[in-house]
């Protein structure tokens, strides 16, 4: 799955860290999931769409298949 | 220079892989007591350094979600470890005994206790490690 978090992320001027900081995870976990490593839990995608006041849909992108 | 990490999920996860760590460590002290004769008091080590690593990677407050992901990764990599030792290996032995004619039944080979709790540890800890690299993640 692809994700603009890194994007979202730069518009901010946040540091992995700090998103990381942010959704009381750790710098890994927002790393993995910005390099395509790691799919999010529901949970923890919900708790990004809030952070970035955006539709998950705009965040998380569906591979084409 | 590097500075050091302050928040609580970031010292959770330094704490989850340090015991992982610790835990890998113990399991390769483990094999190595079962594979050679080792003075007596080293037996006990690796139990005890495993007791405590696995007693704190049982946390399920100590992983978030990318750990969670790396915690799956050892457990089903453990399970089919366990699976392939003492099921596959075991009815594979048995058919070409059968077509071969040893004699010898699987279980007069006499496999020590330690052996299943080892083939899964060590099932988890090659799942782990392989998810954390392949995720580029340093260890």
């Amino acid at each position: 799955m692809k994700n603009r978090l890194k994007v979202l992320r730069a518009e901010r001027d946040w540091s992995q860290a700090d998103l990381a900081g942010r959704l009381d995870v750790s710098r890994q976990a927002i790393n993995a999931i910005e390099t395509g490593k790691h799919d999010p839990s529901l949970g923890l995608a919900f708790k990004i769409a809030r952070l970035f006041e955006t539709p998950i849909e705009t965040i998380f992108l569906e591979d084409e298949a | 220079m590097k500075t050091a990490s302050t928040s609580p999920a970031e010292r959770r996860y330094a704490l989850f892989l340090t015991m992982v760590h610790l835990g890998a460590a113990a399991t390769l002290l483990l094999i190595a007591t079962l594979a050679f004769d080792l003075p007596s008091f080293v037996d006990g080590l690796p139990l005890g350094m495993l007791l405590v690593a696995i007693g704190v990677i049982m946390v399920r407050k100590l992983r978030d979600d990318y750990v969670e992901q790396l915690w799956k990764a050892g457990t089903a990599s453990a399970f089919v470890a366990v699976i392939i030792c003492f099921l596959v290996a075991p009815l594979t032995y048995g058919v070409l005994d059968d077509l071969i004619g040893s004699g010898v039944a699987w279980r007069e080979y006499g496999i020590p206790v330690q052996l299943p709790a080892a083939v899964a540890l060590i099932g988890f800890y090659a799942g782990f490690y392989w998810r954390l690299l392949a995720g580029g993640q340093e260890a």
